[in-house]
C-alpha cells in the first residue's frame, strides 16, 4: 500500500507538469472572472466566491484525465489490477495523491486569490477550512466518473458528464463559503462534511467497480 | 419456485418473447392514450372553470403535471432496468432503459416549456431559481448526460454497463442536488399538485381530469417504451446478423 502511495507521489514529482498547468490555468481563470468585474468593488466581492470554487473546479476536471485513463493506456492499470492490493485501495490512494498534489496547493493560494477579490480577511480562515473540508469530494467524484469513460478517453467528454455530479458539492460549498454563521458546526457545514464523506467513501467502491467491468 | 410469478416475469426478458408481448401491450397502450388524453385536455381545457388567482393559465396544470411526473418517474424506471441489467444481464433492460432516455429528455423539456410560460403568467416572469426549476435542471443534465454517453461509447455491452452506474449514480446525485437546493431556498413554486395527503389536493373539477391525463400520459409513456425497445432489439438483430 505505502508502495502505491510512494510509486504515485513520485510519479507526480518527476512528470507532473500536470500540476504546474492546474496551478497556472487556477491562476488565470481566476484572472478572467476578475478582470470581468472591471474593477467594481462590490461585484469582486460578490463574485469571488463562484470564481474561486469554479477555477477549483475548471483545474481539477481538466486534471482528471491524469489520474486513471494514463495509467490504462500505458498498461500500468492490468498491473494494478493484477496486484495483492484490493482495488479499491489503489483508487482511494489514487484520489488521495490527486488530491494533494493538484488540490492542496490551489487552496493554499485561495486566500491570497481572495484578497485580490476584496473579501474581508474576516472571512478568508473560514472560508480555507470550508475549502479544505469541501475540496476532497470534487476529486472522489472525478476519480469515479473518469473510471466510467475508460473506453472513451476523451478528455471534453470526461468534463461534460462529471458537471452534473458536481452540483452538489459546489451549491453547498457556495453557500457554506457565503454563510454569515461562524460555527463551524451549523447546519450547512455539517452537510458539507457529510457530502464529503459520502462521496470519499463511495467513489472508491464505484471506482473498482467500474475498472473491473470495463476488464469483463 | 419454477412457476413463480417472478419467474414468470423475467421470462419476458427473452427478446422473441418480448417482442410477442410488444405486440399485445403497444396498441392497448396507444389506444388507451388517445382514449384518455384527448378527452381529458377537452375536459380541462373547455369544461372546467377558470382559478380565482390565476384564470384560464391554470389550465396549463393538464400537460405540465403529468409531464413532470414523466419526468421524474422514467428516470427512475431507468435506474431499476439499470440495477437489472447489471445484475441479470439482459439485453431487453438495458435498452429498454436507453430508449426511455430520450422519452424522459423530451418530457423534462416539455414541463420546463409549459412552466415557464406558465410562470410568465402567474409570477412575471419565465424563469427563476427556484428549487423545483432548479432540480429540473438538473434533471436534464442527467438525461443529456446519460445519452451522450451511450452515444460516446462503442461496444453495446460496455456502453450498457457505463451507463447503466451513471444512471444509478445520476439519481442519487439528483436526489442530493435536489434536497440541498430545498435547505438553501424553500422557493416560489406552489406545493404538491397531487399526494396521497386528501386534504393538500386541488379541487376535485381539476382533480378528475388531470388523473386521466396522468393515464394518458403515462400510457402514452408505455406505448412508446415498447415501440422504441422493439425498434432496438430489431437493430441489435441486424447487426448481430452482420
Amino acid at each position: 500500500m505505502l508502495n502505491i502511495l510512494r510509486l504515485e507521489f513520485l510519479l507526480v514529482i518527476r512528470s507532473g507538469s500536470h500540476v504546474v498547468l492546474a496551478f497556472s490555468f487556477f491562476l488565470f481563470f481566476s484572472l478572467l472572472f476578475a478582470l470581468s468585474a472591471f474593477g467594481d468593488n462590490f461585484v469582486l466581492s460578490n463574485i469571488g466566491l463562484t470564481a474561486v470554487w469554479l477555477s477549483l473546479l475548471m483545474s481539477i476536471l481538466l486534471t482528471l484525465n491524469k489520474v486513471i485513463h494514463e495509467d490504462y493506456e500505458s498498461g500500468i492499470l492490468d498491473y494494478l489490477l493484477l496486484a495483492d492490493i484490493p482495488l479499491e485501495v489503489t483508487m482511494f490512494l489514487k484520489t488521495i495523491v490527486h488530491w494533494v498534489s493538484v488540490v492542496i496547493p490551489l487552496i493554499i493560494i485561495i486566500p491570497v486569490v481572495l484578497i485580490t477579490f476584496q473579501i474581508s480577511s474576516d472571512h478568508i480562515l473560514r472560508i480555507f477550512i470550508v475549502l479544505l473540508c469541501g475540496s476532497p469530494s470534487l476529486s472522489f467524484i472525478g476519480t469515479m466518473i473518469s473510471c466510467l469513460t475508460l473506453s472513451n478517453r476523451s478528455n471534453f467528454l470526461l468534463t461534460t458528464i462529471t458537471i452534473p455530479f458536481y452540483f452538489p458539492t459546489l451549491l453547498l460549498g457556495i453557500f457554506c463559503c457565503s454563510s454569515s454563521t461562524t460555527d463551524l458546526f451549523a447546519l450547512e457545514y455539517l452537510l458539507l462534511y457529510a457530502n464529503t464523506l459520502f462521496t470519499v467513501v463511495l467513489s472508491p467502491y464505484i471506482s473498482a467497480y467500474a475498472i473491473k467491468l470495463n476488464y469483463s | 419456485m419454477k412457476n413463480s410469478a417472478l419467474n414468470k416475469f423475467w421470462k419476458f426478458s427473452n427478446p422473441v418473447l418480448f417482442k410477442k408481448l410488444a405486440k399485445i401491450i403497444s396498441p392497448l397502450a396507444g389506444l388507451i392514450a388517445v382514449l384518455a388524453i384527448i378527452p381529458s385536455l377537452v375536459w380541462g381545457v373547455f369544461f372546467t372553470g377558470p382559478d380565482y388567482k390565476q384564470l384560464e393559465t391554470v389550465k396549463i396544470i393538464f400537460i405540465h403535471v403529468p409531464a413532470a411526473f414523466l419526468a421524474i418517474n422514467v428516470y427512475l424506471m431507468m435506474t431499476v432496468a439499470s440495477i437489472v441489467w447489471l445484475i441479470r444481464r439482459q439485453y431487453v433492460s438495458a435498452l429498454a432503459a436507453k430508449s426511455s432516455a430520450m422519452i424522459g429528455l423530451i418530457m423534462t423539456i416539455a414541463t420546463i416549456i409549459t412552466g415557464s410560460l406558465w410562470g410568465s403568467s402567474t409570477w412575471g416572469t419565465y424563469w427563476v431559481w427556484d428549487p423545483r426549476l432548479t432540480s429540473f435542471a438538473v434533471l436534464l443534465c442527467f438525461y443529456v448526460g446519460y445519452i451522450i454517453l451511450w452515444s460516446a461509447i462503442k461496444p453495446l455491452e460496455r456502453a450498457a454497463n457505463v451507463t447503466s452506474l451513471f444512471c444509478i449514480l445520476g439519481s442519487v446525485f439528483a436526489l442530493l442536488s435536489r434536497y440541498i437546493v430545498f435547505f438553501i431556498d424553500q422557493g416560489l413554486h406552489q406545493g404538491p399538485t397531487l399526494s396521497l395527503d386528501e386534504e393538500k389536493n386541488i379541487d376535485d373539477s381539476y382533480y378528475f381530469p388531470l388523473i386521466l391525463a396522468l393515464v394518458g400520459f403515462s400510457s402514452l409513456f408505455v406505448y412508446l417504451l415498447f415501440v422504441r425497445t422493439t425498434t432496438e432489439l430489431n437493430k441489435l438483430k441486424l447487426k448481430l446478423m452482420g
